[in-house]
């Protein structure tokens, strides 16, 4: 084995072949790997050894009686024989059984639970299996070529046996499915599917509001986006949200499906991507994977079916950015040259109405999976905040005794200020390191209408802060003149429970200005801190809601679409004793839009 | 439909309609006395109009159910189509049928169940790939259309017609269960159909 990364995969793979007349066959290894020895890009020992996987393994994901049919179904004649039994099991059309495949699909999981396993365990720093990420395999049939759901398998494995929490990233030109069914409860594991979307294209699910089961409510990530669009679309979408994601979620490894089937060349899909845009997400994957995963990345090759201009060479780019080999330029120039085609394809007409289709996509996925202040430290491209809605006043500052000694208030807390400051480590609801909540903080308070009280110790360490800052463009409520958003309220863990958070609130709605504006704050459940708290969605509703009431809010009923998702989510409201009754009546009108009519 | 749906008795509070409703996750109550359906309640019977004060809603809590009740509701059997249902829920705009038998009410049928079956009937939330068609509405026109399917050995998940966009033609809607749909689209196309889906994803790009 040589340096720090591997490719998992050899020629025993090919058996996972379902004919020459068939687009998952075994000509995509070959032309692949040549491809990569071609290039002299790949060396015997860059080879990781794997075997089948095991039984234990496989039945994390997959029924028992499920892989019995496989074996059974994989003897010459089996299926033709019972051609009823065999479609029961998904057996038919696109996955018709062939001799040997439950012992191949087992290999094809091998791979990418050996990948997983030695990345996880620091072994290596990345790993790109390329016969993998059959994504759409359920837990009792197959679907979509996919007959084992081995990425499944590996991450539920690297769930169970390290525990590592894991981010996956689904670049495919289909919705990754059976990935996130397996995980759809499941608060360790998230899952974000970057795909076309489902209007036409198979699978025909992974729109914006499956956003999974508690305890594992929005962990489930979908950008379903329009045919036809391009790199520049594709790679908007994955910036305002993989990234932001990572930092929020906190991953402790990186598991990709790289199905390079979104080319504008390659016959399943009509995204069309060209070589120059995978590379750049393959990129951006790297550089995610060192920011928020200490590295840990194993990349599978999921779809892709032109074995001449698309399959080889998306594979070797990915390869090359996973591994540091350079592939000859002469080469690549070539491959990354034919744009033409796209960018004609990218003028044509309805591209304005492709482009306001995904960029609405984009917004609705942020404000469902991303905190406020997350979301200020990543913003999207364009963004304009609606200045001046906060006057100007005098800093305070105030004192708040807490059980864990005497705290200074302080608000209107410039930027320079918060980046002197310490950040106490309990302090880590959106991001790893306590320096980057720091930068966090300072960079709300550079926020146009931004503004960040802390509590901090006498010693200057920050134990808890309110963020209020405007709120996220597109929403209900932003639209309304002197109207802003409590982005977020943190207390370090071991300052909880002390009264921080209501003297908090209280000392930031203080000053004079805030009897003439209106705030709001959302309580989505699923940025709730419960593991760290120990409570309850409901009963963290309840604190939550007292700790807003002690400061002059308001709970109120809301139909606003991310509230009403989860009977948890809280949505309260401070309106100041001066806004005007019209301004107040606007706000109102607001919280209730459906009319539903039922029974006269 | 639901059977054996929750009840409650005529006598029975608007407080206890409304406290069923957010147990049950649902918003409509058949009222029953005895075996007999005498009425039903829906979720917008036990609320006061906006922005009334809050004593209002609080003295109507304590209202018997028979005053806010609509009586002699709409009903159907259980063998009804569900096509008739639905036309019923349309034409006198509610929200509910209570199905009645012989023996007295024995389901209730809703907006929500009428989702349900639309969902099956298209073939959502089953892996598959979408394909429309605008067919000229002549006897044979869509028989053809299937045969150029039936050669590709591709299963139909669902087929659904409607009316065309243009007097004289019909939309169909196909779901096949299938991820390589785009040779189905061309098949269609090369065989004079107009047909968009995967691999010609803009409508009626001829």
């Amino acid at each position: 084995m040589s340096g720090a990364c591997a490719l998992a995969a050899d020629e025993r793979l090919a058996a996972y072949d379902f004919g020459p007349d068939h687009p998952f066959q075994a000509g995509r290894l070959a032309a692949g790997m040549s491809l990569l020895r071609a290039a002299g890009v790949l060396d015997d020992d860059d080879l990781l050894a794997f075997e089948p996987a095991a039984d234990a393994d496989l039945e994390l994901v997959h029924d028992r009686d499920y892989l019995d049919a496989l074996t059974r179904f994989s003897a010459p004649g089996a299926a033709a024989a019972d051609p009823a039994e065999a479609a029961r099991w998904g057996l038919v059309g696109d996955n018709r059984p062939f001799p040997g495949m439950a012992e191949a699909a087992r290999l094809v999981a091998g791979a990418t639970t050996a990948a997983l396993d030695a990345v996880a365990g620091g072994a290596l720093a990345h790993v790109f299996a390329p016969v993998a990420g059959l994504h759409h395999a359920q837990r009792r049939r197959a679907v979509g070529f996919c007959v084992v759901n081995d990425v499944a398998v590996a991450i539920a494995r690297c769930t169970t046996a390290w525990p590592l929490r894991v981010l996956y990233v689904d670049l495919d030109a289909h919705h990754g499915d059976g990935v996130q069914a397996a995980f759809y409860d499941d608060p360790r594991v998230c899952t974000v599917s970057l795909h076309e979307t489902g209007r036409y294209l198979f699978p025909g699910s992974g729109e914006v509001h499956e956003l999974g089961r508690p305890p594992g409510v929005g962990r489930s990530v979908n950008l379903p986006l329009e045919p036809r669009t391009g790199d520049d679309g594709f790679l908007a979408a994955f910036d305002a949200v993989v990234e932001p994601l990572a930092a929020a979620f906190r991953p402790d490894v990186l598991v990709t499906q790289n199905g390079c089937d979104g080319h504008a060349d390659d016959p399943l899909s009509d995204l069309d991507l060209s070589l120059r845009g995978l590379r750049a997400l393959a990129r951006r994957l790297h550089r995610l994977a060192h920011r928020h995963c200490q590295g840990r990345w194993v990349a599978t090759g999921g779809g892709g079916y032109d074995l001449d201009r698309v399959v080889p060479r998306a594979w070797a780019l990915l390869w090359a950015e996973l591994s540091g080999r350079r592939l000859p330029a002469r080469m690549t120039a070539d491959w990354l040259e034919s744009r033409r085609r796209q960018r004609r394809r990218a003028a044509a007409p309805g591209s304005r109405e492709r482009e306001e289709r995904n960029q609405r996509t984009v917004r609705a996925v942020r404000r469902l999976v991303l905190p406020p202040a997350v979301r200020v430290v990543y913003p999207l491209a364009g963004r304009d905040g609606g200045a001046g809605r906060l006057p100007a006043w005098e800093p305070r500052a105030g004192e708040h005794l807490a059980p864990g000694g005497p705290l200074v208030l302080r608000d209107r807390s410039p930027a320079s200020l918060l980046r002197r400051l310490e950040v106490d480590p309990g302090i880590h609801a959106f991001v790893r390191e306590a320096a980057q909540e720091r930068e966090v903080l300072a960079r709300i308070a550079e926020e146009p209408n931004g503004e960040v009280v802390v509590a901090h110790t006498p010693e200057g360490v920050v134990v808890g802060y309110v963020a209020v800052l405007d709120p996220e463009p597109g929403t209900r409520f932003a639209s309304l003149p002197g109207l802003l958003e409590v982005g977020a309220v943190e207390v370090a863990a071991g300052w909880r429970r002390g009264g921080v958070a209501g003297a908090l609130l209280r000392f930031a709605v203080e000053p004079d200005p805030f009897e003439d504006l209106i705030l709001i704050a959302s309580g989505l459940a699923w940025h709730w801190d419960l593991e760290q708290s120990g409570l309850s969605a409901t009963a963290y509703r309840r604190v939550l809601r007292r700790v807003f009431e002690v400061a002059g809010f308001e709970a109120l009923e809301t139909d606003e679409p991310e509230i009403a998702y989860h009977p948890a989510n809280l949505f309260v409201a401070r309106v100041g004793s001066r806004v005007p009754p019209a301004r107040r009546a606007a706000f109102t009108s607001r919280l209730v839009r459906g009319g539903h009519r039922e029974v006269r | 439909m639901t059977a054996r749906p929750v009840t409650v008795a005529p006598d029975a509070t608007v407080a206890a309609a409304r406290s069923a409703m957010r147990r049950g996750r649902f918003r409509h109550l058949p009222v029953v006395a005895g075996a007999e359906l005498v009425g039903v309640v829906a979720h917008s019977d036990l609320e006061v109009s906006p922005g009334a004060p809050v004593e209002a809603a609080e003295s109507l809590g304590d209202r018997p159910l028979t005053e806010v009740m609509s009586i002699d509701p709409v009903t159907v059997w259980p063998d009804e189509p569900v096509e008739v249902a639905a036309r019923l829920l349309v034409d006198h705009a509610i929200g509910c049928l209570p199905v009645v038998a012989d023996e007295g009410l024995v389901g209730i049928l809703t907006e929500s169940d009428l989702f349900s079956v639309l969902l099956a009937l298209l073939g959502g939330g089953e892996p598959s790939s979408r394909i429309t068609l605008v067919l000229p509405d002549l006897p044979g026109a869509l028989g053809q259309a299937m045969t150029v399917i039936g050669g590709l050995g591709v299963n139909l998940l669902s087929v659904v017609t409607e009316p065309g966009p243009e007097p004289g033609t019909r939309g169909v809607v196909l779901r096949a269960g299938t991820i390589n749909a785009a040779p189905v689209v061309a098949a269609l196309v090369a065989a004079g159909f107009p047909a968009t889906g995967p691999g010609r994803p803009e409508p009626h790009d001829r």
